[in-house]
């Protein structure tokens, strides 16, 4: 039974068309990478499945779990299990790490009727956490985001994925700004949060990131849909021969 | 029943009269006089109209719609310390002084401080000492331009009078309460207060205005601050009468060399309140911090004017006031510096911050920046928007309810002005009344854990 199942997906933003009949089906246990070239609609579809607003479907269906993702807001998507590494993490003033985790997981908690953490085992499970993905408990008293540095904020994304422990995860180009060892303490994190229950849908540009998220999928997006899936040697391919082979392929066809 | 404002002049006038002739005859020759200056400058200015800048947003008309009674002989209070016990602070050790409509009410009050320093109403501090009161209440010529202050003088009752001496650096907060008991008819009070604090001491003022009853009342407060070399003031107003309560407030301290004075006025309810609140640097080396919060909605209206007057080089005024407005709610900030030819390396800085959740409710902002010195910094900056949609949106992508999500940044939106104030008991309070308003979890105490 897939987790994630996307059908002849067709969205818009104003009147342009972005997404132009995407198809995907993501079991649990798996990883599947969208690679594609700039402004293909990679970001688009990551914020249609998170629940942004300024895109209007038109067309297709998307079941999670069997039931419509599209007709629920964000947030009862994120407590059923959705979650959105932003590739460009918002900053909050004021408002702590600690408490805006707090405030998420005991509401994710409620939904899924589960008693709210108290303080201190709130505390003990931020903390464990939080060396998931080696963040200073410093950082988690500081206003969210506020004054991180590019790979910080990135892994502040980790930690947050992993105290919500989502089903799907979606790391939206997760690995764009980090250096390396940023980028494998992210990957490390990603690797040790996943098991058969959940799966992650890993988006990016580079094949680098997928070195050390090992993908069993890679799919290949231009103009709006997938054009090409393989494993994980796609990925290599792209690497060494670019887009340009992709998009002389399919421009004339899309 | 509506009446003229020639109408009420013309009442107010005659009043004056009457109770020249009868109760003012137990005070000194001088301060009569003191009364009766301010009341001619009412009588040729009358009160301020649309036309009157300081009074451009404001409007002023419900002294006419309500036929408040001015309050000129002591009532007979029949409270008990238990009816005004919801207006403390949980669990602030404090000096306590209530006025009821505007008349000291010493079996109401707490005086805990009195071996350290002066600490009674007005009239017995006049009786005191009537030549150093009258030197600061006939000292406000660069004042008389305000009719409410010069009603203040010619009609006031009593007050609290303070006088710490130097070198008093443990005093208990000293919380000075109006109560406008309107169980029977609207009221108008008069508090005016005298505070003065010695070099080198330290002291925390807190003032509040509360109704008990259905009517209206109406609170016409002055209060004058003087700071000798070195002291410390900090200056809270809190703001959150859930009656029908319009409110007047105005604060004159005098600051001298060295001297800090740090204020907060946070304003939570109320049906009108201005609040006018004035520095004069009368020496070199002194700080004035104004913080203001204020958090409106249904038909609120509160109007913040700050003056502060430079004409001593070398002072530091700061200003930060936030605001957040839902509902019809509609604020006022008008923040005035004066930096004057001699006062040579001031520094100025000034900030007015508005979220409004309404698109009915209205915010006026504006500085207004005198400067007469070349070798001085200063600055303002004035913002109004709407919460950051990108920002709500990250929230409600981890799973928190669009309402948490507003909430979450409202608060943190107040937090930096409600930390600044320095009475933990009062300041927690505050944070508590937010939070509760805005229905999120505190997470102050929360956070504390972590730093362990």
């Amino acid at each position: 039974m897939s987790l994630l199942k996307i059908e002849n997906l067709k969205v818009n933003i104003g009147d342009k068309q972005i997404l132009k009949g995407f198809n995907l089906e993501v079991n649990p246990g798996e990883i599947h990478a969208i690679m594609g070239p700039n402004g293909t609609g990679k970001s688009t579809l990551a914020g249609v499945l998170a629940g942004r607003e300024e895109f209007d479907v038109i067309d297709g269906t998307v079941e999670f779990d069997r039931n419509d993702l599209l007709a629920i807001p964000a947030e009862e998507r994120a407590r059923e299990g959705v979650f959105l590494a932003f590739q460009y993490p918002v900053e909050i003033p004021g408002v702590s790490n600690a408490n805006f985790m707090k405030t998420a997981v005991n509401e994710v908690r409620k939904y899924r009727k589960l008693e709210p953490l108290d303080a201190m085992d709130f505390l003990q499970m931020m903390k464990e956490k939080a060396k998931l993905v080696d963040i200073d408990a410093s950082y988690l008293t500081r206003s969210v985001n506020e004054g991180f540095s590019g790979g910080e904020k990135k892994k502040n994304e980790i930690f947050q994925m992993a105290m919500l422990d989502p089903r799907l995860a979606i790391l939206d180009e997760t690995d764009s700004g980090l250096d390396i060892d940023a980028l494998k303490v992210v990957a490390e994190g990603v690797n040790k949060l996943r098991n058969p229950n959940n799966a992650f849908l890993v988006i990016t540009h580079y094949q680098r990131l997928l070195n050390y998220i090992i993908p069993d999928f890679v799919h290949v997006m231009f103009n709006g849909k997938i054009v090409k899936s393989g494993g994980k040697e796609l990925a290599l391919q792209l690497e060494e021969q670019g887009y340009d082979w992709i998009k002389k392929e399919f421009n004339g066809s899309i | 029943m509506e009446i003229s404002s020639n109408d009420l002049k013309a009442k107010l006038l005659s009043e004056f009269e009457s109770i020249r002739n009868n109760k003012f005859s137990g005070n000194s020759k001088s301060l009569e006089n003191i009364r009766i200056e301010a009341i001619n400058s009412f009588a040729s200015k009358g009160f301020p109209t649309p036309k009157t800048e300081e009074w451009k947003y404001s409007n002023i008309n419900f002294i006419n719609k309500n036929s408040f009674k001015l309050q000129t002989e002591k009532p007979t209070f029949d409270l008990v310390p238990g009816d005004i016990d919801k207006f403390a602070f949980n669990g602030l050790f404090e000096n306590l002084l209530v006025f009821v409509n505007g008349f000291f009410a010493p079996e109401l009050s707490k005086i805990i401080s009195a071996k350290k320093i002066t600490i009674k109403s007005l009239s017995d501090g006049i009786d005191d000492n009537y030549e150093l009161t009258e030197h600061y209440l006939g000292n406000n010529s660069n004042l008389s331009d305000d009719a409410f202050t010069s009603l203040n003088t010619a009609f006031f009752n009593d007050g609290a009078y303070i006088i710490v001496p130097d070198d008093i650096l443990d005093i208990e907060p000293i919380h000075l309460l109006y109560i406008n008991d309107v169980r029977n008819s609207s009221v108008w009070s008069n508090p005016r207060n005298l505070i003065l604090v010695g070099k080198n001491s330290s002291v925390r003022i807190i003032e509040t205005c509360q109704t008990i009853g259905n009517n209206a009342g109406f609170t016409n407060s002055f209060t004058e601050i003087v700071q000798r070399p070195f002291s410390n003031i900090d200056y809270y107003k809190v703001q959150n009468d859930l009656g029908n309560l319009f409110y007047i407030g105005t604060t004159q301290v005098h600051q001298e060399s060295d001297s800090v004075f740090n204020s907060s006025t946070i304003s939570l309810n109320g049906s009108f309140t201005r609040n006018n609140l004035n520095t004069n640097f009368k020496g070199e080396h002194s700080e004035a911090h104004f913080n203001g919060f204020y958090f409106l909605d249904k038909n609120n209206f509160v109007d913040n004017h700050t003056l502060a007057d430079h004409s001593f080089p070398n002072c530091n005024s700061n200003e930060l006031y936030k605001g957040i407005l839902d509902d019809t709610s509609h604020a006022v900030f008008n923040g005035k510096i004066i930096v004057r030819k001699d006062a040579q390396k001031t520094n100025a800085y000034q900030s007015n911050k508005n979220i409004l959740l309404s698109n009915d409710a209205t915010i006026n902002t504006k500085p207004q920046l005198e400067i007469f010195a070349d070798d001085v910094k200063c600055s303002h900056g004035a913002t109004t928007g709407y919460l950051d949609k990108e920002a709500l949106f990250y929230l409600r992508a981890r799973g928190i309810s669009e309402d948490n999500a507003r909430a979450l940044m409202l608060n943190a939106f107040a937090a930096d002005v409600i930390s600044k104030i320095n009475i933990p008991e009062l300041r927690d309070n505050i944070k508590k009344q937010v939070a509760e308003r805005l229905k999120v979890e505190d997470d102050i105490y929360f956070c504390s854990f972590l730093t362990d």
